[in-house]
Order: C-alpha cells, then sequence, then structure tokens
C-alpha cells in the first residue's frame, strides 16, 4: 500500500518534471531581447578609470583576471568586469543619488542573493550542479559569503583556513571542534570539503559521497570492506556510534562503552550486566574490569567495524 | 509507475530539457572591439617568498602534537617556502610548500597553460600521534607479537611476575602520507579531461584488543596500509548546462594480515599458547558517478546524479584458530554492490518564493557467497557454527521545502523529509524516518536576521523479526537506530549588526528525543545548544571577536539481565563550554594578533538499580590556549614573526586514571593515561620575499 502511494507520488513528480522540461521549447517562441546591450563603451578601462583601488585590482591575482585563458571574464573577448557586474554603462554615466547600481556581491550589496548566484553559476555550474534547492541556497547563502574572488588567496579554497570561513554560520560544528576527539581541523590539516559538498550534493548533510558511510570510508579505507562478518551498523550509518565533528568520548563515540554498545546489545551474561562505580579500581564491588575500562566493550570485540577471521562472528578476532 | 519508469523519465527529460533551453533566451552581446584593457595590471613574472625560523615548544607530548607532529622537547624547523611564475602568454607555475620541518609538512607544485591544462603533484602528512606514555611486555614487530624469555604466565596480570621488569615504552599512533598527482586538460567547447592517482602510507601503531574467552589483553598492532586511487573523468558545461562522468579505482592493501600474539595467561586450555587476530583485509572499490544538471524556465532547476559502486575482497582466511590441525576455510569472496541515483529539483518561479525537492534512492547488495563456519571461540575452546550474513537494504528518500517572502521583514518556510529503508537480516525489517518542520526569517530591520525553526520528527518500524536476534538476546532490547523515536526540535539564530562595525551572532537548538516504545536500550535523549559571537572592526586595523557556548546532552537507557522488565537504568549527563576572544592590529610596519581559547567538558555516569543509581567519578576535560604573534616589516620584503602559544590541558577519566597493566584482573592493558599537557611554545622565523611583485601569501 505504501509502496503503490510512493510509486503514484513519483508517477507525479515525473510527468510534472516532463512537462517543465519541455516549458522552454514554448519559451522560445518569446519576443527576443532588446538590441542594446547597456555595456560601457570600453569594458574595464571604463571600470578602472574610479575602481582602481589595490582591493579591486588584485582580481589581475586570480584565476579571473588573466587575459590568456578564454574561459575567464578578462579572456579574449569575454566582458571583463561587466561579465560578473553585468552592463555597467548607466552606472558609468551616473552619480550621486542618481548613481544606477551595477550587480555587486555580498549579503550587504543590495543585489538580491539569486541574481548574484545566478551570475557565478552562468560560468561555475559545472563546479555546483546540484546548487538550486541545496541548504546553502535555500538559506539564501550567496557566493561572495564564503568567497573572496577579487582576492589572490581565497580562504575558503585554502584547507588551512577554510574552516574559520564555515564556522562563520556553522557555529556548533566550530564548537564541537574543540572538543579532545576531533578531526584535524582546527589544526589546518583538514578542510570542511573533505567530507562536504558546499556546492550541493544528493546525499544528506551536502556529502561529498553518496552516503555517510561512503563518505567516511572514502579516507578510513581500512573499514570499507567487506568483511567476513560484518557488524550491521558499520554497513548503514557510521554516525549511528559516531559524532564527526567532535566529541568528549574516545574516537568521536557518542557515549563510550560499554554503554553505547548497551543501547542495542543486552545478550545474557556479561553484556546486559549493569556496570556501576563499584567496577572501578578500589570500588569495593564486583569487578568491571575489562567489561568496563580501558576500552570497554573493545578490549575482546576490538573488530566493531568487521571481522576477516573464520572465528570472528562475534567480532573477537 | 516504477522507480525504473520514473527513472526514465527523468533521465529523457533531463536531455531534453537543455536542448530546449538552447532555443530559449540568449542575451546579445555587446560590441568588444574598443575593450582594450589598457589599465588592466595583468601579471606576468614571478614572485615567492620563503619562510625559516624555529619552533622550540617546552614539556611536548602526543597529545599535543597529535596532528602537527610536534610532540617532543626540541627544536623543530619552521621552513615554508611559496612561489607564483607565470608569462604573457599564460604559461604558469605554482608552489606551496608548508611545514616542511615537521611530519604534518605538505606541498603542492601545479604546473600548467591558462585555458589548456594543469598538473599537479601534491603531499601532505598527516600524523595522528595519540598516546607516548604507553607500556607492553610485548615483544617483535610486523605480524607477531611475543613475549620475553622468563615470562611468567598467571590468572591474572598482578600474577605475572616478571610483567614489571618487562615493561617498555611503545608509542601509539599513525602518520598519513599522501602523494598525488592530478592532471586537468581543457578540451574546448566546454569539455574538459582529468585524471588523478593518489596513494596514501598509513603507518604506525594502534591500541588492538583481543582475548582468550575472558582473558584480555591489549596489543600494540602494526599499522601497514596503503591505499592506491586512481581516478579518470570528464566534464562538460555551459551557462546552464553540466555533465560529469567519472571512473575511480581504490585498492586498500594491508602489509599485516595476521596478528599472532603469544598468550600471557596460564592458558585455559593446554594448547591455547597463541592467539591470532585477523587485520583488515585487501579490498577494492570501484565506482561510477554520473552527474548531470540543467537550467529550466521560470528560474528552475534540476539536477540528476547516478553512482554505482563495487566493493570485493578476495583475501585468505586464516584458519578458525591456532589450535592444532585448524584449516583454513580458504578465501572469502566478499563483493558488494552499492547504487545511488537522486533527483533534485529547485525553482524560484516567481518572486519571493523559493521551492526545492529531491528524491533519492540508494540500494546495498551484498552478494558475498555465504559461508558457513564451525568456530573456535578466541583460540580457545569450540563454539557454534555460524552463516555469515549478508546486509542489504534500499533507501528511498524524499524532502523538499517551500519559502516565501511574505512581506519584506517576514519570510516564511515550511519543509519535510520522509527516509525509508527496507533491510534484509536485521530485527528491524522497515523504518520510516519522517521530519516535518515550518520555519520564519524575521527582519525587522536591515541590521537584524531572526531565524526561529520548529517541527516533529518520527520514526515508524515495522516487520519486526525476532528470530534474527542473536542467541541469548533480551527480545526486548530496541536498537536504539531501528527504534521507533518521536523528535520535537526547535531551532534559533539570530545575527544583529547596529553598526557597520559591529557584529552579533546566536544560534540555540533546542531537541527531545522519545523512544517511546523502547523497554530495553536508549529510552530518551535531549541535547540543549546555545553558542554566541560578537565581532568589532573599529579600523581597518584593527579588529576585535567573542564567542562562547554551551551543550548539554542527556541520555537515559534501561537494561535488564535477567528479568523481563527493566532491572537497571545509565543515566549519561554530558556538558560543554567554550570560549575564545582575541583581535588583530596593524600599524605601519608592525602587526600583532592575540588570541584566548577555553573549552571544558564534563561528563556523570549514573548507573544502577532504577531508583538507587550510583555515580562515576566526573569526566573532565579542560582546555586552555593563548597564542600571541607579532610581526615586524624590515623592509617590503623582509619580516620578521614572533609567535608564543601556552596551552593546558587536564584531563580525568574513570575508564583510564588508575588503570596500570597489571591493575584490573582480567586485562593486561597498555596503561593509557588520560590526556594531559602543559605547554610553551616558541616560535620565530623571518619571512623573505622576492620577485617582481608581491607574491600571495599564505593566508594567516
Amino acid at each position: 500500500m505504501r509502496l503503490r502511494r510512493i510509486d503514484r507520488a513519483l508517477a507525479v513528480l515525473g510527468n510534472a518534471w516532463l512537462a517543465l522540461a519541455l516549458l522552454p521549447a514554448i519559451a522560445a517562441d518569446a519576443p527576443p531581447a532588446p538590441a542594446t546591450s547597456g555595456y560601457t563603451a570600453q569594458g574595464a578601462d571604463t571600470c578602472l578609470g574610479c575602481h582602481d583601488d589595490p582591493e579591486v585590482a588584485a582580481i589581475f591575482r586570480t584565476a579571473h583576471g588573466r587575459p590568456t585563458d578564454p574561459r575567464a571574464p578578462f579572456g579574449h573577448g569575454q566582458l571583463q568586469c561587466e561579465a560578473c557586474h553585468g552592463p555597467g554603462n548607466a552606472h558609468a554615466r551616473t552619480k550621486g543619488k542618481n548613481k544606477v547600481p551595477v550587480i555587486r556581491f555580498g549579503g550587504k550589496s543590495g543585489t538580491p542573493v539569486a541574481t548574484q548566484n545566478e551570475q557565478c553559476l552562468g560560468c561555475h555550474r559545472g563546479t555546483a550542479p546540484h546548487w538550486q534547492g541545496n541548504a546553502h541556497a535555500a538559506n539564501d547563502v550567496s557566493c561572495a559569503d564564503c568567497h573572496k574572488s577579487h582576492s589572490a588567496t581565497d580562504p575558503v579554497r585554502v584547507v588551512a583556513t577554510q574552516v574559520e570561513v564555515c564556522s562563520r554560520c556553522h557555529q556548533s560544528q566550530h564548537a564541537d571542534l574543540l572538543k579532545p576527539s576531533h578531526h584535524p581541523l582546527l589544526e589546518g590539516k583538514m578542510a570542511c570539503t573533505g567530507c562536504h559538498a558546499p556546492h550541493g550534493s544528493t546525499s544528506p548533510a551536502l556529502l561529498v559521497k553518496s552516503t555517510v558511510t561512503e563518505t567516511c570510508t572514502g579516507c578510513h579505507t581500512e573499514y570499507r570492506g567487506p568483511f567476513l562478518w560484518e557488524h550491521a551498523p558499520v554497513t548503514d550509518d557510521c554516525t549511528i556510534c559516531h559524532q564527526p565533528h567532535g566529541s568528549a568520548q574516545p574516537s568521536l563515540l557518542k557515549t563510550r562503552p560499554p554503554f553505547l554498545c548497551q543501547q542495542c546489545h543486552q545478550v545474557q551474561g556479561h553484556p546486559s550486566a549493569a556496570y556501576t562505580p563499584d567496577g572501578l579500581p578500589g570500588g569495593g564491588g564486583p569487578p568491571g574490569g575489562a567489561f568496563l575500562l580501558a576500552g570497554g566493550c573493545v578490549n575482546c570485540h576490538s573488530q566493531v567495524h568487521g571481522s576477516n577471521h573464520p572465528s570472528g562472528s562475534k567480532l573477537m578476532r | 509507475m516504477s522507480s525504473r519508469t520514473f527513472l526514465r523519465l527523468a533521465i529523457t527529460a533531463l536531455l531534453a530539457s537543455p536542448a530546449a533551453a538552447v532555443l530559449a533566451d540568449a542575451p546579445p552581446a555587446p560590441d568588444t572591439s574598443n575593450w582594450k584593457c589598457e589599465s588592466c595590471p595583468f601579471y606576468a613574472g614571478y614572485d615567492a617568498d620563503v619562510t625559516a625560523g624555529a619552533i622550540v615548544p617546552g614539556e611536548a607530548n602526543a597529545p599535543f602534537g597529535r596532528y602537527t607532529g610536534i610532540d617532543q622537547d626540541k627544536t623543530y624547523v619552521d621552513l615554508d617556502a611559496h612561489g607564483d611564475w607565470r608569462t604573457a602568454a599564460g604559461d604558469y607555475a605554482h608552489y606551496e610548500l608548508d611545514d616542511l620541518g615537521l611530519d604534518s609538512r605538505t606541498g603542492r607544485i601545479t604546473l600548467g597553460q591558462d585555458g589548456h591544462y594543469s598538473v599537479a603533484l601534491s603531499y601532505a602528512g598527516q600524523p595522528n600521534r595519540i598516546y607516548d606514555a604507553t607500556v607492553t611486555p610485548y615483544l617483535g614487530g610486523g605480524g607477531s607479537l611475543t613475549l620475553p624469555s622468563g615470562w611468567v604466565a598467571a590468572g591474572t596480570p598482578a600474577g605475572m611476575s616478571a610483567l614489571a621488569a618487562s615493561l617498555h615504552g611503545v608509542d601509539i599512533g599513525t602518520l598519513r602520507k599522501n602523494f598525488g598527482l592530478e592532471a586537468r586538460w581543457l578540451v574546448g567547447g566546454g569539455w574538459s579531461v582529468f585524471g588523478s592517482a593518489k596513494r596514501e602510507d598509513k603507518t604506525g601503531t594502534e591500541i588492538l584488543g583481543a582475548s582468550f574467552l575472558t582473558q584480555a589483553v591489549q596489543l600494540p598492532a602494526p599499522v601497514n596500509y596503503t591505499t592506491d586511487t586512481f581516478e579518470v573523468g570528464t566534464a562538460w558545461s555551459d551557462a546552464k548546462r553540466s555533465l560529469r562522468f567519472t571512473l575511480s579505482d581504490s585498492n586498500f592493501k594491508d602489509d599485516t594480515a595476521a596478528l599472532y600474539f603469544q598468550n600471557p595467561y596460564l592458558p585455559l586450555v593446554p594448547s591455547a599458547m597463541t592467539g591470532a587476530i585477523a587485520l583488515p583485509p585487501n579490498n577494492e572499490a570501484r565506482v561510477a558517478n554520473f552527474t548531470a544538471s540543467t537550467v529550466l524556465p521560470f528560474n528552475s532547476s534540476a539536477s540528476l546524479a547516478a553512482g554505482y559502486t563495487k566493493l570485493t575482497q578476495d583475501q585468505a582466511l586464516l584458519p578458525p584458530s591456532t589450535l592444532p590441525g585448524a584449516v583454513s576455510p580458504g578465501s572469502f569472496d566478499g563483493d558488494v554492490t552499492l547504487q545511488h541515483y537522486a533527483l533534485t529539483l529547485g525553482s524560484r518561479p516567481v518572486p519571493g518564493l523559493n521551492l526545492h525537492g529531491r528524491a533519492s534512492y540508494d540500494e546495498r547488495n551484498d552478494d558475498s557467497t555465504p559461508m558457513t563456519i564451525t568456530q573456535i571461540v578466541t583460540d580457545v575452546a569450540p563454539g557454534a557454527t555460524v552463516t555469515t550474513q549478508n546486509y542489504d537494504y534500499t533507501r528511498w528518500r524524499f524532502d523538499g521545502g517551500a519559502d516565501y517572502r511574505l512581506w519584506r521583514w517576514l519570510t516564511i518556510g515550511i519543509g519535510a523529509d520522509r527516509t525509508q529503508v527496507d533491510r534484509t537480516q536485521q530485527v528491524v525489517r522497515d523504518t520510516a524516518d519522517g521530519e516535518t518542520f515550518g520555519h520564519l526569517r524575521l527582519t525587522p530591520w536591515s541590521m537584524l536576521v531572526i531565524n526561529l525553526k520548529g517541527g516533529v520528527a518520527t520514526r515508524d518500524v515495522r516487520g519486526i523479526d525476532l528470530a534474527l536476534l542473536p542467541p541469548l538476546e533480551n527480545p526486548l532490547i530496541m536498537m536504539f537506530n531501528l527504534a521507533p523515536l518521536y523528535r520535537e526540535f526547535f531551532e534559533l539564530g539570530a545575527t544583529v549588526s547596529p553598526t557597520a562595525t559591529i557584529s552579533l551572532g546566536l544560534q540555540g537548538s533546542w531537541s527531545d528525543d522519545f523512544y517511546r516504545h523502547t523497554v530495553i536500550g536508549l529510552v530518551s535523549g535531549r541535547q540543549r545548544r546555545l553558542e554566541a559571537t560578537f565581532g568589532w572592526t573599529p579600523t581597518e586595523a584593527l579588529s576585535f571577536y567573542a564567542d562562547g557556548g554551551y551543550e548539554a546532552r542527556q541520555t537515559v537507557q534501561d537494561g535488564e539481565f535477567s528479568a523481563a522488565s527493566a532491572e537497571w537504568q545509565a543515566l549519561i549527563n554530558d556538558r560543554y563550554w567554550n570560549a575564545s576572544a582575541g583581535g588583530r592590529y596593524t600599524h605601519g610596519r608592525f602587526e600583532a594578533s592575540v588570541d584566548y581559547s577555553h573549552a571544558t567538558s564534563g561528563g556523570e555516569t549514573d548507573v544502577g538499580t532504577i531508583g538507587l543509581l550510583g555515580g562515576f567519578p566526573e569526566l573532565s576535560t579542560r582546555y586552555d590556549s593563548l597564542r600571541l604573534g607579532v610581526g615586524y616589516h624590515f623592509t617590503p620584503a623582509l619580516t620578521v614573526r614572533l609567535r608564543y602559544v601556552y596551552q593546558n590541558y587536564a584531563s580525568a577519566d574513570w575508564a583510564l586514571d588508575n588503570v596500570g597493566p597489571a591493575t584490573l584482573g582480567n586485562l593486561l592493558s597498555l596503561g593509557a593515561p588520560a590526556a594531559a599537557y602543559n605547554v610553551n611554545l616558541v616560535a620565530l622565523s623571518f619571512n623573505y620575499r622576492f620577485g617582481t611583485g608581491a607574491a600571495p601569501r599564505k593566508a594567516e
């Protein structure tokens, strides 16, 4: 019954999209755009006549400012400043209060975010195929909120400094990185984009790969498997046990063993026993020993990510 | 309509829409014949800079130098070099070499020609120092750990009379060395072809637990991994559409297939003198990915993704035990296929309205040949005959939302997410997770933005099959990731910029989880978070910042060991605080920065019979860091920088404190201590820049 409903929903979705896809042909019959372009007479020479400060001129130290790259705004035949900022003739010819604005970038620029981003996507469509519809687009994040296109060094594209840019909005994740167990982002040895695709992806949390597990095992290849004896949650989602942004528990665990393991395993015998403070050294009660201290459960069940030993069904070998 | 029909339609539409879109709008191009760009300061020439100096840490140890490699009391060389060379014809070379005196050194050299090709060579070292105060009686390396001659086995570590004299230090940690070669060729017409070859060597020693039934030992296990990854692909894009196709092959190789270790205990059966543990098997992942996107009318766009992954291994298996006569059952024909398909739609059809939705499908097929094996438990005693299990799943996920700007100062939105997973070989066959939320964005004044979001999430389960529980498992257990769940959540975000130089931010979240049908297992969880930030930039030369945060997490779980209802309970409260403040100042040739960071965590664990819980000693960590930096530009080319870092870290951990190698009756441990350090680090460096202009500097 549920599957039938899903199929019906898919049918509606698929047909609606097909209809949307064919609409451009209808739109092609619309009248052509006016012939006046609104561009300046001399391109960048017009713009640089006023905007000659070093911060603007720094663009010539970036990929955008290369005349030898035919794809770049300053490549042969391209629209130079107006490739991004839009036609500037009216802007150049007006002054003071009557100044006609061009497209400007950044959260407080006055240009709608969607308009800003469309300018960037005009060239960078291939970098961000899943942009529209992703969480950043839905929250009106502009490209310039993260990128400094006029700067010789764009901090968000440098491994060591990217985390500072992302942390401006993602404060919780930044706080997690201060926890004792964390990935080496604050140390500048890993970037957020090691796991996340900020321009959009088709997996949850903008991950770079299709699933959480595939993303994690992209680096932790020793846990990729397949193993002779699998641990079911490992095949499903690493975040069932781990907090990837940081934890006060060892190995980015959500809770420390044995309690984490006991949230799923209550086998008769030692796995279902209550490990109380009496089990601490000098606690005076039944010893907790290897079941509770040091690594807890992994003192014996060390192969929690999977075992390749014929006798490893309990993940002990 | 079946899912296949849906995908066929989606692909057809995706292919059809670009053709149609081409016919749509094409803005008139201006006449650029007079656009000489004579005032454009195009760059050609070379620039470089070299930083050389010394880093002197005091009382450094492994936890301090975990990711940097600064873990010894010695002087480290501080050496960086960057350079950029470019011709007027568009040929270029670029290099960035950082931290050359440390194990965490990185380097990247790029050569190419604008608009034609690029080739890059890279290296990145990534140390992960964990312990340098651990001890073991084991000798040897590779795949064999032996005990010293004269070893006296006993029933408990305390009885191993030669233990104290046999202990020697062993460092726990790894070093990753990543080598890369990447190339990209821009074919023209929007097409590019690219490829890469990468190798990662990961070596070192890790803690690996093993046991002989209930007598456990922590081993210093070797890590000798190599992962080779090759990728080729092609991509095409224009202003409205894009395509990308990649193929990759990744091979993981473990140089040590198994770890053999001598039994330090009196053997429970006479021949149980040696144990063997299988280390991660060699494996291969072959991946194909396809992505396409297109712009649609009405400010809309669509994208499609398809991925196919094949995971395989065929490693020769060890014998079921080290006991005499045990024979290897051969090799394991591991074969898992992963598939991923997704369709995303986004649209802003009218001003102020934003619609987005996505449907995705994931599938895991484990086609490994099942094996039935009679187990020998921990190289000691015969166990059950068990057949390997193939875990498959299919996962449908639908999510979408709509936002509408009702007035200039108010945007309202709703959203929903539904994930349905069908699994095999697991106690719960179907789970359906759903989340529904609403949100508001308030902008009463341009300087103030408030975001509010709240909603509920649920998980429904079907198809519970208790026959799939392990033997002797309590049938009342509800594995928390497969348990019915009800969650309420609320999020708050606010930013205010009362002046052009001041900004404040506030983020908070609140969630309550209720596992209402769970008798044994996790029954509830709650989380509270609050973070605040402040920034003030009175002048271009002066800036200050401060931030702070608090988080509390609480979980309640019930357990039992004999009765049909919960008999014991664990109540876990974890709390975190963090705060930092700092600033930067530049004046003429002088620059200075300061940063202070503090982070504290506390964890209370109460466990016992329901109504009579006993508290563990509090888990705690405290981190304080002060960083001071000053620089002076003697000349435009020469800068001297002095850096001082003070870091103090203290922790209390009942799982590690007072647990030495011989403390516990059933664990010969490595005596790993809770992390602590108190380090003063001074670094002095000189930076010299040369070339035809100012070289791009590494962001600081």
